[in-house]
């Protein structure tokens, strides 16, 4: 990709994609390594500090004889998103309307 | 390299942060190979990177929160405890005597605070050493660790720290051991049937002490100062560094060896040979003392 990935952006993502419905980390780097070039090693810090700032909680469920940690999305972690939805509309028009022609 | 292999190598690449960190960023990789499936294992391994790399990035990310972690912290009313282990990298360590057992910790922000723990009587402070990848961090800062312990008579003390100084006051024990590498060890009024002082760059400070058995000070650089009343053995030895020694026994009571390669040697202010042995039939005490670069000042009672 051309385009910088920041921190912020990748948090964003990786709470829609919990928006949708809760995932397990092998699916989860998979949805945003469909959108966005990371490696597979990027997702589980970003995860683990999700998961401490109180935006990100996990549960354990049996799947063929061992664990799966799934991962879900807490109150906060849903206001943390539509805050980034918001800024996400106001970033990309200003950048449209410029580099794209388009009036706002 | 298999999926088993993989995470064994990563699991020891993390050493150095939390176990319960540890294992959860272990338990995710085991699950996300897993989940990818055999077939895909080494696809995995290869886009992964080597378990040194995928640790790095892990660690930092544990080393960032650490950062915005409050770092300073005082455990009132901790159990007692008989023995001190304590190993430290970057702290000074400060023994107080005081009405109750407490531990007062004050480390810097973008250091790992040391694990504490009080088991068996013992009690253990660990700091481990972080592996950086980030370069020297300007606001460093050297960290304290001090121990609040009352007026009783204790078993084995061992504390190490690096780079830092350590002070133990007036305490009753059965043995005492302080290594340091850049810092000086302050050892004032102990009294101990086994006390054992090594610095490399730092000085040794046994001041007004008793020593029933055993007393052994080393040092590279730094010098060494020894008073008080000594049984049995007392060997001091330094390379670049002085020795005074100043003994409440008269000189009647020791056996002495005291050599010097490029100092003097003084017994009671009175110059001696560079290599001077002093026999006395009745002693039952010991003394040898040996530098290379520094000289060699003994005074007995008179």
């Amino acid at each position: 990709m051309v385009f910088q990935l920041g921190a912020a952006l990748l948090d964003a993502c990786v709470l829609a994609v919990l928006d949708k419905e809760d995932a397990y980390g092998y699916v989860l780097t998979q949805s945003i390594k469909q959108i966005m070039d990371i490696s597979e090693s990027t997702l589980y810090p970003v995860l683990r500090r999700l998961q401490k700032d109180g935006l990100l909680s996990t549960y354990d469920q049996p799947f063929s004889g061992r664990l799966r940690r799934y991962y879900a999305l807490t109150e906060q972690g849903r206001s943390k998103l539509n805050e980034y939805r918001e800024e996400w509309k106001a970033y990309t028009q200003r950048v449209n309307s410029l580099l794209c022609n388009k009036e706002v | 390299m298999t999926k088993n292999e993989y995470l064994a190598r990563l699991k020891r690449c993390l050493e150095c942060i939390d176990s319960g960190e540890r294992e959860a960023a272990v338990q995710f990789y085991s699950e996300y190979f897993d989940d990818a499936g055999a077939e895909n294992e080494q696809r995995i391994i290869e886009e992964l990177g080597s378990p040194e790399k995928l640790a790095r990035e892990i660690i930092a990310q544990s080393e960032s929160e650490l950062r915005a972690g409050a770092q300073s912290g005082t455990s009132d009313h901790v159990e007692s405890f008989h023995d001190i282990k304590a190993t430290l990298v970057n702290a000074r360590v400060e023994l107080e005597i005081g009405s109750e057992y407490r531990i007062d910790v004050d480390f810097p922000e973008q250091v790992k605070p040391p694990e504490i723990s009080i088991d068996n009587g013992v009690l253990r402070i660990v700091e481990k050493p972080v592996r950086r990848f980030f370069g020297w961090n300007s606001s460093w800062r050297q960290g304290v660790v001090t121990i609040t312990l009352p007026d009783v008579r204790y078993g084995k003390f061992n504390i190490e720290s690096v780079n830092g100084k350590i002070s133990v006051p007036a305490l009753r024990l059965d043995s005492l051991r302080c290594e340091t590498v850049n810092g000086a060890a302050i050892i004032d009024g102990v009294s101990a049937d086994k006390l054992y002082c090594s610095n490399v760059n730092g000085s040794a400070s046994v001041t007004g002490c008793t020593v029933s058995h055993d007393c052994s000070c080393g040092t590279v650089n730094g010098s060494i100062t020894v008073s008080g009343n000594m049984s049995g053995t007392v060997k001091l030895s330094s390379v670049n560094g002085s020795v005074h020694y100043n003994e409440a026994k008269p000189l009647s009571e020791y056996s002495c060896s005291l050599g010097t390669t490029s100092g003097s040697v003084y017994v009671n202010g009175a110059k001696q040979g560079k290599s001077s042995t002093i026999t006395n039939p009745s002693a039952t005490n010991s003394l040898k003392v040996a530098t290379v670069n520094g000289s060699i000042h003994t005074s007995f009672a008179q």
